[in-house]
């Protein structure tokens, strides 16, 4: 009798230890990874029913095209194209140590609806928009100093990891391609060409601005 | 940080405005961990309380009792063994089972030395026939009861027997009353203690299978070879029952996080997103953006991407064709909820209050109407 109530206890026990385990990892080694973002931990894993299907925008394969034509895996010389995982080590270590920001290059109305955890919205198009006064406030938040010549001091200007819907969404490349012709230093720039559809399409977590109020 | 729930008939209204609330964030799901953890913890503790008294308790009295344990403790393939012994017995009536039995009897023999004590006590043979001529009056009741269950009256004449082959003398009536009344009343005992045992039995299973999701899922890839009229019945068959709650089942397939920018105003990325924002709305950025036909185009496709993300939150009461109805405006609808939310076809008790299910706008459906 008791050695049945053991095993009950047992099974109960390891239930809820299972429970517990995460079953989907980001990798080998990896779980999952806590950000903060605009003041809630926000903690970035996958999906764990390993049954779930994207049914969703997101499994969508036909957009007009133009505009949402497939992009190249370098669209700009010089700007590096990362993976989820380079992403995921940029969150945890630039974005974390405020050295980077995560850039979602879409419209502010994609943004609300979702995007990834640590994001900053920065819609393609004030890169895009040709005005000097527009730049010059960009390149300001941003981090760069404007030297008395005319040029600017990119020293404790942020990286940036720009991403936008996916593979099929040129917002980022047109974003990434203004701001190096309007002189941001290459190397300060990634491209993460899998964009929300290849985030999502790994059940990685996405967060809801709850609409943010402009002061 | 907020969880809001919206209804539908918010959402209804509001279709291009912000949607999906998925899960607790922060701190909040930590609290719940770690309640959770604490009343795991207690509800083991309490249950090995009881394992130990459990086992003190009948480790004592297994030697004097008319064993009840075997129906109280042992699963019910046990007691269906034991039935079948009973079954058996009652085939050769003239022998009696060793096991049991002379326990029995002996308890029972106890029983009756006290009656007979207590009669003497009272030394009125007279009154003593008087209070017990109800007693053999209210005899076919208890026979009439036991004989609900077969081996009960099996087990009546065994008693008898050993009783006479141990004692040497007959019966009296009354006291054959009193021992049926006894047998009754442990054989009810047994009745009780069996439900009792299925259901523990049954949330083994439970918790068993919540960890074998593979066997469901061969179980799917079975049901799903079947024929579309298999799937009509289930369907029908899911639209009946009630949406049950069943919150352990929860199985965040949002993976969504609500975040606020409230009491974030001094985060440095906060600053820089406020400040980004202003940019936004200055004439030169509005102007410039206006007649730009790839703007329009994305924004036009964020209003669809809006109304795809629509769900609901199921209340209690809520039925598959009652959501389609709120959603849809019409009970056959419910399809469209299965496909939008596979999990839920997979399983169908994964239905629980307060979950989110999708219920993306049917713009096709929208327009029939308008005709």
């Amino acid at each position: 009798m008791k050695t049945k109530l053991m095993t009950l206890l047992l099974l109960i026990g390891g239930a809820a230890i299972a429970s517990e385990n995460i079953q989907v990892k980001i990798t080998e080694k990896i779980p999952y990874v806590t950000i903060n973002d605009s003041g809630t931990e926000v903690k970035i894993s996958r999906i764990q029913d390993t049954h779930n299907r994207l049914t969703d925008d997101f499994t969508k394969t036909s957009r007009a095209c133009p505009p949402h034509c497939i992009q190249p895996v370098k669209p700009v010389e010089g700007v590096k194209t990362i993976g989820e995982l380079e992403l995921i080590d940029f969150i945890k270590n630039k974005v974390y140590t405020k050295k980077g920001i995560l850039v979602d290059a879409r419209l502010k109305k994609w943004f609300e609806l979702e995007t990834i955890p640590g994001s900053i919205n920065i819609p393609f198009t004030l890169a895009v928009v040709d005005s000097d006064k527009v730049k010059k406030a960009l390149f300001k938040a941003l981090g760069a100093k404007e030297k008395g010549d005319g040029t600017y001091d990119f020293s404790q200007a942020k990286d940036m990891v720009v991403f936008c819907n996916g593979l099929w969404c040129g917002s980022s490349v047109k974003f990434l391609k203004q701001m190096v012709a309007k002189g941001y230093p290459k190397e300060k720039l990634f491209y993460y060409r899998a964009g929300l559809q290849g985030w999502k399409l790994l059940g990685l977590t996405t967060v809801i601005h709850k609409a943010i109020e402009a002061k | 940080m907020g969880n809001e729930k919206n209804n539908l008939d918010d959402l209804i209204g509001t279709s291009g405005g912000s949607p999906i609330i998925v899960q607790e964030s922060g701190s909040d799901k930590k609290i719940l961990y770690i309640l959770l953890i604490v009343l795991l913890i207690l509800f083991l503790l309490a249950i090995g309380f009881i394992a130990f008294l459990g086992g003190k308790y009948f480790g004592q009295n297994s030697n004097g009792q008319v064993s009840t344990q075997t129906a109280v403790v042992a699963p019910a393939q046990n007691s269906t063994v034991t039935q079948a012994a009973e079954s058996q017995k009652a085939v050769d009536s003239s022998t009696v089972e060793p096991k049991a039995t002379p326990q029995e009897v002996s308890e029972l023999e106890q029983m009756v030395a006290k009656e007979e004590a207590k009669k003497a006590i009272q030394s009125n043979a007279t009154k003593v026939e008087k209070a017990a001529a109800p007693e053999v009056k209210s005899e076919p009741v208890v026979q009439e009861k036991a004989k609900q269950e077969q081996p009960t009256t099996q087990e009546q004449k065994a008693i008898q027997q050993a009783a006479q082959t141990t004692t040497g003398r007959a019966l009296s009536q009354e006291d054959l009353a009193k021992i049926a009344a006894l047998v009754a009343k442990e054989l009810a005992k047994a009745k009780n203690a069996k439900p009792a045992q299925a259901t523990t039995k049954g949330t083994q299973q439970q918790s068993s299978s919540a960890q074998d999701d593979a066997a469901l899922a061969a179980q799917l890839e079975q049901a799903q070879t079947d024929t579309l009229a298999n799937e009509q019945t289930t369907v029908t068959a899911n639209l009946k029952s009630d949406v049950k709650a069943a919150s352990s089942k929860k199985v965040d397939t949002f993976n969504k996080v609500v975040v606020s920018s409230k009491g974030a105003n001094n985060d440095e990325l906060a600053k820089l997103a406020q400040e980004i924002d202003s940019i936004l709305k200055s004439e030169d950025v509005k102007e410039g953006t206006k007649s730009v036909k790839y703007v329009k185009e994305l924004s036009q496709e964020a209003a669809q991407r809006a109304k795809e993300l629509r769900f609901i939150v199921v209340k209690k009461g809520d039925t598959l064709s009652s959501i389609a109805y709120r959603a849809y405006g019409r009970a056959s609808a419910y399809k469209k909820i299965y496909e939008a939310n596979p999990d839920i076809v997979r399983n169908p008790h994964r239905i629980y209050v307060g979950m989110r299910l999708r219920v993306p706008v049917d713009e096709e459906y929208k327009k029939q109407q308008g005709k």
